[in-house]
């Protein structure tokens, strides 16, 4: 009786911890290659205006930047000029750190790209929109794109699935051994 | 009748020697892989945001650039390596010679990466390629090629390291 209480234990405990480790391994690998993952465009201009606003990979819980380029119509970087962004979700609800006017990027990269870091919390669609504006003057362009915060591929170190065969493998051959001596 | 096959004649010359300027030496070929190793080497060495590595690089394209041999070139190649050749090295020694001065190292590198995507279309690059584009770059963006489908600007380096994407496959 208390070799079968044991055997018991025995099992769940290993089918737990398999099981436990198989669901690891299987967030980790469900996942793109970001390394492959490559930024996206969109582009707009007036009279007077050429923008282009760029996104790169939007990973959830990681600092991401967005950038705004901002050309005259001669092609030539345009400085001082004010680029605000909104951020809405894909079910249409506003962003609420975004609410109002939207987060101001800054110009510290190089003359006339504008940027902003930011840090998507959920994963899912978002759409993006830059709108830029030039003082003294009425002159505002808008540019928009929808993007998906995907989740990170991470390597914790966990198991494989060879391993936790071979652990399930083990822990049999333990049980048989022990069944055998009583 | 007569009209009908001199014009056949010549059709049939210019199709065969258009043919025999696609044809290309495997020496050339292998000459010009040269050129795209150290082209390669130079696009990392921006992309690490290296402007020593990049001048050596520069240099290092500057000499393979003079070892192909132009005999084994049909005098249609000889043109078309020449003047790309030209240009590429007039690019590549500015890039040598500014080691210290990287955002002139990238306005160079971005015209040198015409040369070299027009120098790899002709004459063949030796191993798969991908003609990269960052809309970020100048005014109309810059184009750059590299031996991976993963992006490293060379134009923003750590800045924008993964800003870009592939426009061509080349193979």
């Amino acid at each position: 009786m208390k070799t079968i209480v044991f055997i018991v234990i025995a099992s769940l405990i290993t089918l737990n911890g398999c099981m436990m480790m198989g669901m690891g391994g299987m967030t980790h690998d469900s996942h793109s290659d970001h390394g492959t993952q490559q930024s996206r465009s969109v582009e707009a201009q007036n009279n007077n205006l050429k923008a282009v606003l760029t996104v790169s990979n939007l990973t959830m819980g990681m600092e991401s930047e967005i950038f705004v380029k901002v050309n005259d119509r001669n092609g030539v970087p345009m400085s001082g000029v004010k680029v605000t962004m909104q951020f809405d979700t894909d079910s249409g609800m506003k962003d609420h750190q975004t609410d109002g006017e939207g987060l101001v990027a800054s110009e510290t990269l190089k003359k006339g790209v504008y940027s902003l870091k930011r840090r998507f919390d959920d994963h899912g669609g978002i759409r993006i929109a830059a709108q830029v504006s030039v003082p003294d003057n009425s002159e505002s362009l808008v540019l928009a794109m929808t993007s998906e915060v995907t989740h990170m591929r991470e390597s914790h170190g966990g198991p494989s699935m060879p391993m936790i065969i071979m652990g399930a493998a083990m822990m049999a051959v333990m049980m048989v051994f022990m069944i055998s001596r009583n | 009748m007569k009209t009908m096959m001199v014009l056949s004649a010549l059709c049939f010359l210019s199709l065969s020697l258009s043919a025999q300027d696609k044809v290309v030496d495997p020496k050339v070929t292998a000459s010009v892989t040269e050129i795209v190793t150290h082209y390669l080497d130079l696009k990392n060495a921006l992309a690490n945001d290296n402007g020593g590595d990049a001048a050596a690089a520069g240099k290092e394209v500057v000499i393979s650039l003079s070892k192909v041999d132009k005999s084994l070139l049909t005098s249609t190649q000889k043109k078309a390596y020449s003047d790309l050749a030209d240009d590429a090295k007039e690019n590549a020694e500015h890039i040598g010679e500014n080691g210290g001065k990287i955002e002139h190292q990238r306005e160079h590198f971005e015209l040198l990466s015409k040369d070299v995507y027009d120098l790899v279309k002709t004459f063949g690059g030796g191993q798969p390629l991908y003609k990269d584009f960052c809309p970020m770059y100048g005014d109309k963006g810059g184009a750059w090629l590299s031996e991976t489908k993963e992006i490293k600007n060379p134009y923003f380096g750590k800045k924008m390291l993964k800003c870009g994407s592939v426009k061509e496959e080349i193979k």
